[in-house]
């Protein structure tokens, strides 16, 4: 609906004004809070504002600049996109009636007793509430309720099929008002906030981003954040750890894994899952690993868990495998794919997160060779896996014969507290055997 | 079902209650012998009695005053005034004792009293014959108003009136009274402040009482052949009013029109709009609308008592002003 531009009445005694300047062109888009013209009157030059959004069409015959203009009279219009000004209407009766879907209805009120409206175009407390549910500005709609109302289909219209030249952004009415009086462009916040719903918080942190340049940002601590939080700082605090590595030949597992993809198996193991069946194994002839500390008791864990680190969007998380050391390779790569996927997506239940004795964390795809996992309580210890990759290695006792080997570091901490350090070391020398040779673990 | 009156549906009540319950009497100008004028007690003179169908003279406070003394000590009094206007002689005991007298012995003396007679506009009754006043009674606290629009309605609602503890005006619509409708044998009770939905739709809500419920039922009826679909809404007692059923279908439809016969200034639309206003506002798609009769004296001349009364097609109009808001 076209909103009237008129010469507004700045004063108690005012009656005319001068029209100064018109800061905005015919045709020119406006936004609200624009500065469209500037209006002298006995006191001084006034700078008019918009009020509402719209495309600025000057009348034909508006009084030119430099004259004097009654309180009231009509100086131009504010259309949406592809709304034709009623002085080119006039011109063009035939187009006009078409648009509207409702059988004629009054259009002006029907009674004296409405007060006629100016200004926002009236909209139904329905259609109000049905546009902030479905996200539409109502004040941008044409209404088809009597006397031009916006109800409750116009809205639902406009949400079915988004305005003409509006940019592809979800944002909340008032966000949309306070990013107007801003200055700052619709096109900006959908580039910006590409997909995202923009709350008034988003455009405000924007603009002050705008204005201030980089900021810092506070975030609270998502559920997991604060769970990883506590259970780290408890772990760096009470437990004793040092940090064993060594350089293992992982040619074997290499060779492994391609003749098993190359034979078309249905669950070809990962690296993780490997040393998952290795480590349980080794686990089983070094129950000191194994263990867990309760205050003055060193408790010797029954089962063999092995916690697997696992990296989502919702922070780290650590399924557990349940009694790894009596799966068979394949038996624990399914349930280890089954459980990384689900943690991934966030459908895992608590009880597959808890009871782990020993955690195995990998960092080889980020090109991490050796690090110092910290141990995740109350286990006492767990391996990193650091990358794979190919060196020129000494393959022979006398040192003569070189040998291009794909070697791997793992990291092992360990609690010494409950365990020292010839055991840990045994433990890994193990792991570090059935890496090198896996016939040894295979035919078990 | 068999099909009866609802004159017959509302007496068909009160000789099963009188049968049960022998602490109800009848008493009222012409109840006895003769039957009622409008055959509201036709019949039970010669089960009951005069003992319990007692004639009385022309002087509503005496026997109104009488038979609150008679509810206060245990009876069950039913007062037939034939006419509600000549209600309004009794007005004293009416607002003053029978709806005050259980508020002011704490609950200890009850008020089963009911009040019942014909209403309404139709039949060149003239300005003496022809009023409704319910708006007045819905604004004291204490009494409770029945409006039945149909004989189903007229038989339950007559039989939860003869069977509580509080004052009741039961009003009958004189142009309803012949209307036949299905009423089933057996006892059954319509609880108070439980609207009916008459008519389902999802257009607009339209919200009639009683004579206008049938009329505004035949009009949507015919506006669905042009398809609109409008909720029709009897809210059969207006005190106490069944708001959340008119607030429920708002919440559908988006727009409301109330249909009453009686006054518009403060009368039940009035309450309607400010209820839904209160409870319901950003439901509301539209303003909301009202027909009333026009707030005049109802005029003898046939021609003139047609013009102040709302008619099929001012239903219509008003149906269709609205769908149009």
């Amino acid at each position: 609906m076209a909103i009237e531009i008129v010469m507004p009445k700045l004063g108690w005694t005012m009656e005319e004004g001068v029209l100064d300047e018109w800061v905005k062109q015919d045709g020119d888009e406006v936004q609200a809070g624009d500065i469209i013209f500037v209006v002298e009157s006995d006191k001084a030059l006034q700078e008019i504002e918009a009020f509402d959004s719209g495309i600025l069409r000057i009348l034909p015959d508006a009084p030119a600049v430099g004259s004097t203009v009654k309180i009231g009279e009509l100086l131009a219009y504010l259309l949406q996109p592809g709304e034709q000004a009623p002085f080119e209407r006039a011109d063009r009766p035939s187009e006009a009636p078409a648009a509207k879907t409702p059988p004629a209805s009054q259009p002006v009120p029907s009674s004296a007793r409405r007060w006629p409206r100016n200004g926002s175009p009236a909209a139904s407390p329905r259609a109000k509430r049905i546009a902030t549910e479905l996200n539409v500005d109502w004040k941008l709609l044409a209404g088809s309720g009597s006397s031009g109302r916006i109800i409750e289909r116009d809205v639902r219209a406009a949400a079915a099929a988004p305005a003409a030249g509006e940019p592809d952004l979800r944002i909340s009415p008032v966000a949309r008002r306070v990013a107007l009086n801003a200055g700052i462009s619709l096109g900006d916040l959908a580039a910006h906030f590409a997909g995202k719903r923009v709350t008034r918080a988003d455009v405000e942190d924007y603009a002050a981003e705008r204005r201030a340049g980089p900021q810092d940002k506070t975030l609270p601590m998502t559920p997991v954040r604060r769970v990883t939080r506590d259970r780290m700082t408890e772990s760096a605090r009470t437990t004793a750890p040092v940090t064993l590595t060594s350089e293992v030949d992982a040619t074997e597992l290499l060779r492994m894994r391609r003749k098993l993809k190359a034979d078309g198996a249905d669950y070809v193991p990962a690296y993780d899952d490997l040393l998952a069946t290795i480590v349980a194994r080794a686990l089983t002839e070094h129950p000191a690993l194994n263990a867990a500390i309760a205050g003055d008791d060193i408790v010797l864990r029954g089962a063999i868990n092995i916690a697997l680190a696992v990296d989502t969007d919702r922070g780290l998380l650590t399924p557990v495998i349940r009694n790894a050391d009596r799966l068979s390779l394949l038996e624990l790569t399914a349930a280890s794919a089954d459980l990384v996927e689900r943690a991934r997506q966030g459908k895992l239940g608590a009880a597959e997160l808890q009871d782990g004795s020993f955690t195995i964390t990998n960092l080889g795809m980020y090109g991490i060779d050796a690090f110092t996992p910290i141990i995740s309580l109350p286990q006492s210890a767990i391996l990193g896996i650091g990358r794979i990759v190919a060196r020129q290695m000494v393959v022979d006792a006398e040192g003569q014969g070189l040998a291009i080997r794909h070697m791997m570091t793992l990291s092992l901490t360990f609690d010494h507290r409950l365990v020292d350090g010839a055991p840990a070391a045994r433990f890994l020398q193990r792991v570090k055997q059935y890496v090198e040779t896996p016939y040894l673990w295979l035919v078990n | 079902m068999r099909e009866i009156t609802y004159t017959e549906a509302a007496r068909e009540a009160l000789t099963e209650q009188m049968a049960l319950d022998p602490s109800i009497f009848v008493v009222g100008e012409g109840i006895g012998e003769r039957g009622g004028n409008f055959n509201t007690t036709l019949g039970l003179y010669e089960k009951y009695g005069p003992m319990r169908l007692r004639d009385t003279p022309i002087v509503e406070r005496g026997f109104v005053g009488m038979c609150t003394g008679a509810a206060m000590t245990g009876t069950r009094p039913v007062v037939d005034f034939m006419i509600v206007d000549f209600i309004l002689d009794s007005m004293g005991e009416l607002l003053n004792q029978i709806s005050k007298v259980q508020y002011m012995s704490s609950g200890r003396i009850k008020m089963p009293l009911v009040l019942r007679g014909c209403i309404g506009i139709g039949g060149a009754a003239a300005t003496h014959h022809s009023g409704s006043y319910y708006p007045i009674f819905v604004h004291i606290p204490g009494i409770r108003v029945a409006l039945p629009s149909t004989p189903f309605d007229a038989k339950g609602l007559m039989k939860t009136a003869l069977t509580g503890d509080d004052p009741v005006l039961f009003l009958e619509h004189k142009l309803l009274l012949n209307k036949r409708g299905p009423v089933p044998e057996e006892d059954y009770r319509i609880p108070f402040g439980q609207a009916a939905v008459v008519r389902a739709g999802s257009d607009a809500t339209v919200v009639a009482l009683t004579v206008m419920a049938p009329k505004a039922l035949a009009v949507c009826e015919e506006l669905a052949d042009e398809g609109f679909d409008i909720e029709v809404i009897d809210p059969r007692t207006v005190a106490p009013l069944d708001i959340d059923t008119i607030l429920e279908s708002v919440h559908k439809t988006g727009r409301l029109l109330i249909i009453d016969e009686t006054f518009g200034p403060c009368g039940i639309g009035a309450e309607i709009s400010a209820l839904v206003m209160e409870n319901g506002f950003d439901d509301l798609d539209a303003p909301i609308a009202r027909l009333n009769g026009l707030h005049t004296p109802t005029p003898y001349s046939p021609t003139l008592e047609n013009a102040v009364i709302p008619d099929q097609a001012a239903i219509t109009e008003a149906i269709r002003d609205l769908l149009a808001e």
